[in-house]
């Protein structure tokens, strides 16, 4: 009979998942005052500027 | 003299309860809500239906999640604003709206006066964009 170790398995299906970097680090959150510096930042700063192409 | 038009919203989120609590939000604020959505799919639909001025567009939401709702809302048009609704608001999630397109991302557990408040901003803001033709 074949005995599974689920645990480890899972480990290693989220660990594919992650490209092979583990997913042990926890997402960030953020605030919502973090979302709105981010927020004013891009408005500031538009993102389809892009730095002057150099010659 | 031109008479003070109210703005329109297209609300989606896949929670009825969500639903009606940002419908009491934004009606409190002076705004119309045109039409409702449970999915990205629904919203896109209502969405050239009604041209609406404001989408308060869901995250997770069954049929079409929220961002590709919002990548396909932002194709076809550039001027309306659009506001990402979420209950957890992680990073790459929100730097992924933005870069898509969304004006603004906001938590739904924020009080309810700072919703008001953030939606107004974002609205606001919004408005002097258009108008200074970023």
């Amino acid at each position: 009979m074949i005995k599974y170790d689920l645990a480890k398995m899972l480990e290693e299906i989220r660990r594919d998942e992650s490209g092979g970097k583990g997913t042990d680090q926890p997402k960030k959150v953020m605030t919502q005052e973090e979302i709105r510096a981010l927020a004013r930042n891009r408005r500031r700063k538009p993102a389809g500027d892009k730095p002057p192409e150099a010659k | 003299m031109a008479e003070k038009r109210k703005v329109r919203v297209l609300l989606a989120d896949d929670e009825a309860h969500v639903r009606l609590f940002v419908k009491a939000v934004v009606g409190s604020m002076g705004c119309q809500v045109v039409a409702e959505a449970a999915d990205g799919k629904q919203a896109l639909e209502l969405f050239d239906k009604t041209q609406p001025d404001l989408v308060l567009l869901d995250i997770n939401m069954p049929v079409m999640d929220g961002i590709t709702a919002l990548t396909e809302l932002r194709r076809r048009s550039k001027k309306v604003a659009i506001v990402m609704l979420t209950s957890l608001a992680s990073a790459d999630v929100v730097e992924q709206c933005l870069a898509a397109g969304a004006n603004y991302h906001l938590r739904k557990d924020l009080p309810l006066n700072e919703l008001k408040q953030e939606i107004k901003d974002t609205w606001l803001a919004h408005m002097q964009d258009l108008r200074s033709g970023t």
